[in-house]
């Protein structure tokens, strides 16, 4: 059984009114044989049938205005299949039926997982957040003072006006390349290692020519590093271990307008004064042609930082791990030096050693850096 | 093990409850031969007979009554109201009776029932047929409210409720009766009750549902997760009493909540789970909590019904306004 | 059909008839006494109604003195709770509404926890005896319902044991005592449903409730057999309510008997009954007073004097001190408590509840 309903007539009208039947009741009709006549506004247009079968009831009579969608025609079609009893599910609407089968993890809490956290660590309120949101303020700088731990507006306020005074040169800017490798490993290091420096003066002898300053200094690490083995290693804070080295891979704090850059001399104890000098002109091209490699900048087990060929006297360099100890010097200077009971004037190399005291004690800081300055000021 | 429907979950569950219980006691109306109007309990009869399952007159006020004193007794019936519109008629017994019996006799007497019904929208069905008024029990103390979400969950939960020693009020979205499959274990084995599930993990947006509005929450999710969107979609099953822990934990993870029910919003489940956020978990909030749920008026007939319950559009645009704060 | 005067005949298809049981007339002479009523059970019937007329004026007294919360006295109608105690075995199960004093009596409820009660104390609900009796039911009507699923449960076990439910003359115009019988009559429960008319539904006089001449015809809708009895005879309560035990045990299914009383007191102490009954409708329900009856015709008998009433009233009354004390001893619980019957495992949800309230109040 089918029933035909009045189509809509692609005209965008409500209804038509039927004009005259062309079929009756009892008759067979095929496919598209035209079933009746109707007026709409605009013209008289013959429908034709839906469907191929027998005209069963027709709905409406010539002269009736029909809406559409309203029963026209019904139908008893040639292969209508006998409905059975079919049980539908349910006794009020019609219950959607799917054969998909969906996977499902059965997971609670308890089974699960631990509150993982990232910017919740921040403990504030919306309110908070809006203002910092509405000042550009960085939560994640702002120290919070409330109870247990809660940042309050105060606090953004208080930071907000602190920057402020500040003049800004340019935007917040992303950390690329070097500068974030530096802001990375000296975080780290500014973390982990418990540093203590030691400075001292190294008078130079005024019975010597000291031709390649910088390379006597590394001279002088390498003996320094023999007399006390415990400042050229590694400490590896988790393992927990302690390496020690025979030979000494020196690291060399370069500057550069990308950031600071440490490049390693390999077996710089087995190496010619001349050597090293090649070597270290060969860095410093490297460094300033940015064609400097990351593997040449790996592996030191010492390092030394010459930032006195700018200015400065005493510092205090940072250890960066696994290394142990690192060396500043200073700008050599001329100064008024105590010789028996006279002064004098002396050349001065300030120096500054800061070692990781978690594996190297103040004895050996202070015999290693004994050791450097006695190779450094001896006559030769 | 084959796949079954929801509806077909439930059916299992109450024979295995039948079977290895024989305190277990089902009654209603047209839940013998005609096996419910839903067909839920179809050949349960004919399997353990009229004396297990048992038409009962034409009353639900009489349904939940009995049953309250059927538990008293130690049994644990079973009850079907045929349709959520329906229950209210049982509202005095579920409420005054049913959900403080063990409390106002201090142990003595307890209420181990429970009620199944069908419940919500979108079956084209006539007037008081697509009730989703879940949030009228939830107020009540001593009741639980327990709503499976698929047929996993159904069979599991409805045999965990038949075993708990307190009155459930079992709410099934006739929506998803036959909507999809899964293959359930008939072994028996229950689903923790009290507990949300976690139906789907993510890390930038809590999304929390229940019943057959879970379906369009999952669909969210996953249409989220092209767009870069990671939401972690929370079932909470038992909507009383609430497991706030871990919609707690989940917010405090992803800083964000969506709550999609097809129940009203005023005063639905939802709005006790963002006050609850708002009172234990403020300080993780990132942006407003916001709710996607049917509209305050009368559930509409089927022309517009679709017009009335959450659709994943909505639930997506809910998502963008609340990644909107950052 | 107006002015239509065709005779069109029909015929009857079902008659009923309300039959009234009386066993001791207003004035102390009997008609006829069931064989239950030997001189050593009439002295404990006339004991009980003593104790429980005693009992409850001291409820009322410790409510006027703020000792105890709104209590509603059954003034006038305790031979119904007594007659349905008497009739009941221990193993029947109680589904009373909030005036069957006389029936929990009986059946070993502790004065300290009627007293409990309604002094605002959970724990009076907690019968030491009587384990599966129903504690009293407020909400009018809905215990008829918890009777007969008890009823169904005693059934399906097959135990040959039986339920009575006590309902007022005003809640017989709820659906819930429909459903109830209708239910009843369909399963052949075993179930008893007792109406204790009064006259009142506090203010409302029964002639307002229906209009139909019994309240125990109403049973007629349900096809159970339904009957009065005089409910200020409580032999003729006894009589009745044990002879629909029995059947109920045997199978015969389900009786509702509707007990004819007058509530001589207010609806609870919270009522004054003088703002809608006439002075003369009190005068009239003491000449019908269920203990004056029985006590005349045990006297007539010479199977009572006053010196048997003075040691009587002794032993209530010594009872009902010692049962005061005990309640004015009983320490209110934790504030926990409000918590701890809630659910048989409690939810964790609620546990910051608790620990606010015992912050504030334990």
């Amino acid at each position: 059984m089918s029933i035909f309903k009045l189509p809509d007539l692609g005209e965008g009208l409500q209804d038509a009114e039927i004009v005259h039947w062309l079929v009756a009741v009892g008759d067979t009709v095929a496919l598209d044989q035209p079933l009746l006549a109707v007026e709409t506004a605009k013209a008289i247009v013959e429908v034709p049938s839906p469907f191929q079968g027998k005209i069963k009831q027709l709905h409406a009579k010539p002269g009736e205005v029909v809406n559409i969608g309203a029963a026209l025609v019904e139908f008893e079609l040639a292969e209508d299949p006998q409905e059975g009893i079919r049980d539908t599910g349910t006794v009020a609407g019609a219950v959607a039926t799917g054969n998909t089968v969906v996977d499902e993890p059965i997971i609670t809490r308890q089974v699960t997982r631990e509150v993982q956290k990232n910017h919740q660590s921040i403990k504030t309120t919306p309110a908070v957040r809006a203002l910092a949101q509405r000042l550009n303020v960085d939560l994640s700088l702002v120290t919070p003072t409330g109870p247990e731990g809660l940042l309050t507006i105060k606090d953004v306020e208080l930071f907000f006006s602190a920057s402020d005074s500040r003049p800004i040169v340019t935007d917040g800017e992303p950390l690329t390349g070097a500068r974030r490798v530096m802001a990375q490993a000296l975080s780290h290091a500014h973390a982990q290692v418990v540093p203590v420096t030691l400075s001292e003066d190294a008078i130079l002898s005024s019975n010597r020519v000291y031709k390649d300053i910088t390379v006597d200094i590394i001279l002088s690490i390498v003996n320094a590093c023999k007399a006390e083995p415990a400042l050229n290693a590694w400490y590896h804070a988790e393992a927990g271990t302690r390496q020690l080295f025979t030979e000494l891979n020196l690291g060399i704090a370069m500057d550069s307008p990308e950031g600071l850059r440490v490049p390693v001399i390999k077996k710089v104890n087995t190496l010619s004064p001349e050597e090293i000098r090649r070597e270290l002109e060969n860095y410093k091209k490297a460094v300033a042609d940015k064609t400097i490699l990351p593997a040449q900048m790996q592996g030191a087990s010492f390092v030394l930082s010459n930032f006195g060929k700018f200015t400065g006297r005493y510092a205090n360099p940072l250890v960066v791990p696994p290394s142990v100890a690192i060396l500043g010097c200073g700008q050599l200077r001329k100064m008024p030096v105590v010789k028996g009971n006279t002064i004098e004037v002396g050349t001065v190399l300030p120096l500054s050693l800061t070692i990781d005291h978690r594996v190297i004690t103040g004895g050996e800081a202070a015999r290693f850096l004994r050791s450097l300055i006695q190779t450094l000021v001896a006559d030769k | 093990m084959d796949e079954i429907t929801l509806i077909e979950a439930v059916n299992r569950a109450l024979a295995w409850a039948l079977n290895t219980d024989p305190d277990v006691i089902l009654i209603g109306e047209d839940i013998g031969k005609n096996g419910g109007v839903f067909r839920a309990t179809i050949g349960l009869q004919e399997r353990f007979g009229a004396g297990r399952v048992r038409d009962t007159p034409l009353s639900e006020n009489l349904i939940a009554g009995m049953s309250v004193g059927m538990a008293s007794m130690g049994l644990k019936p079973v009850a079907e109201i045929q349709f959520m519109g329906f229950m209210y008629a049982a509202f005095d017994q579920i409420i005054s009776h049913a959900s403080r019996l063990r409390h106002r006799t201090r142990g003595r007497l307890t209420c181990p029932l429970v009620i199944r019904s069908p419940y919500g929208a979108g079956i084209h069905a006539p007037e008081h047929h697509s009730e989703s008024t879940e949030a009228l029990f939830a107020h009540i103390p001593g009741l639980r409210v327990v709503i499976p979400s698929s047929p996993l969950k159904a069979y599991g939960l409805l045999l965990a409720a038949i075993q708990d020693k307190d009155p459930v009020i079992f709410l099934e979205p006739s929506r998803i009766y036959r909507l999809f499959k899964q293959v359930v274990p008939d072994n028996g084995e229950t689903l923790p009750l009290d507990t949300c599930f976690i139906s789907r993990e993510g890390k930038d947006i809590s999304l929390v549902s229940w019943g057959a509005s879970l379906r369009e929450t999952l669909e969210a999710a996953t249409q989220l997760s092209t767009q870069g969107i990671e939401a972690e979609v929370i079932d909470v099953a038992t909507i009383k009493p609430l497991d706030m822990e871990t919609i707690l934990a989940s917010v405090s993870k992803t800083g964000r909540c969506v709550i999609v029910h097809e129940a009203v919003k005023t005063l639905g489940v939802g709005a006790e789970i963002a006050a609850r956020l708002a009172e234990e978990g403020l300080m993780s909030l990132l942006a407003p909590i916001k709710r996607v749920t049917g509209y305050d008026t009368v559930v509409p007939l089927s022309r517009l019904e679709h017009c009335y319950i959450p659709s994943v559009e909505r639930i997506i645009g809910a998502v963008h306004e609340t990644m909107t704060f950052s | 059909m107006q002015g239509d005067t065709t005779n069109i005949p029909t015929q009857v298809v079902k008659q009923f008839e309300i039959t009234y049981t009386q066993c001791l007339q207003a004035d102390g002479t009997a008609l006829a006494l069931p064989h239950f009523a030997n001189p050593d059970h009439l002295k404990r019937l006339y004991s009980a109604l003593t104790h429980t007329r005693l009992f409850d004026a001291k409820a009322i007294a410790l409510q006027r003195t703020g000792k105890m919360g709104t209590y509603p006295s059954v003034l006038g109608q305790e031979a119904i709770g007594v007659g349905i105690g008497a009739a009941m075995s221990p193993a029947d199960v109680l589904c009373p509404y909030y005036r069957e004093l006389g029936a929990q009596l009986w059946r070993g409820v502790k004065m300290a926890e009627i007293l409990a009660y309604w002094g605002g104390d959970e724990r009076g609900n907690d019968f030491s005896a009587t384990r599966q009796d129903f504690p009293i039911c407020v909400p009018i009507a809905s215990q008829t319902l918890h009777a007969v699923g008890v009823a169904t449960a005693l059934q399906y076990r097959k135990i040959p044991q039986a339920v009575v439910t006590v309902i007022g003359d005003g809640g017989t115009s709820r659906g819930d005592f429909y459903e109830a019988m209708n239910l009843a009559g369909v399963w052949q429960l075993p179930v008893v449903f007792v109406i204790n008319n009064n006259g009142w539904a506090i203010s409302v006089p029964s002639a307002e409730q229906t209009h139909a001449e019994t309240f125990a015809q109403k049973s007629i809708a349900a096809g159970i057999m339904g009957e009065q009895v005089d409910g200020n005879d409580v032999i003729a309560v006894q009589y009745a309510v044990e002879r629909a035990l029995n059947k109920a045990k045997m199978g015969g299914g389900p009786s509702v008997i509707e007990a004819i009383t007058h509530r001589m007191g207010d609806h609870t102490t919270a009522d004054d009954a003088r703002r809608y009954r006439d002075e003369s409708v009190w005068k009239a329900y003491q000449a019908l007073d269920p203990i004056l009856r029985l006590k005349t015709y045990l006297v007539g008998q010479q199977l009572w004097d006053e010196v048997q009433e003075q040691s009587c009233k002794d032993k209530c009354t010594a009872e009902i001190a010692l049962a005061v004390a005990e309640y004015e001893s009983m320490q209110p619980m934790p504030v926990s408590s409000i918590f701890t019957h809630l659910y048989a495992n409690l939810p964790s949800d609620c546990q910051k509840q608790i620990d606010d309230a015992v912050k504030w109040y334990g």
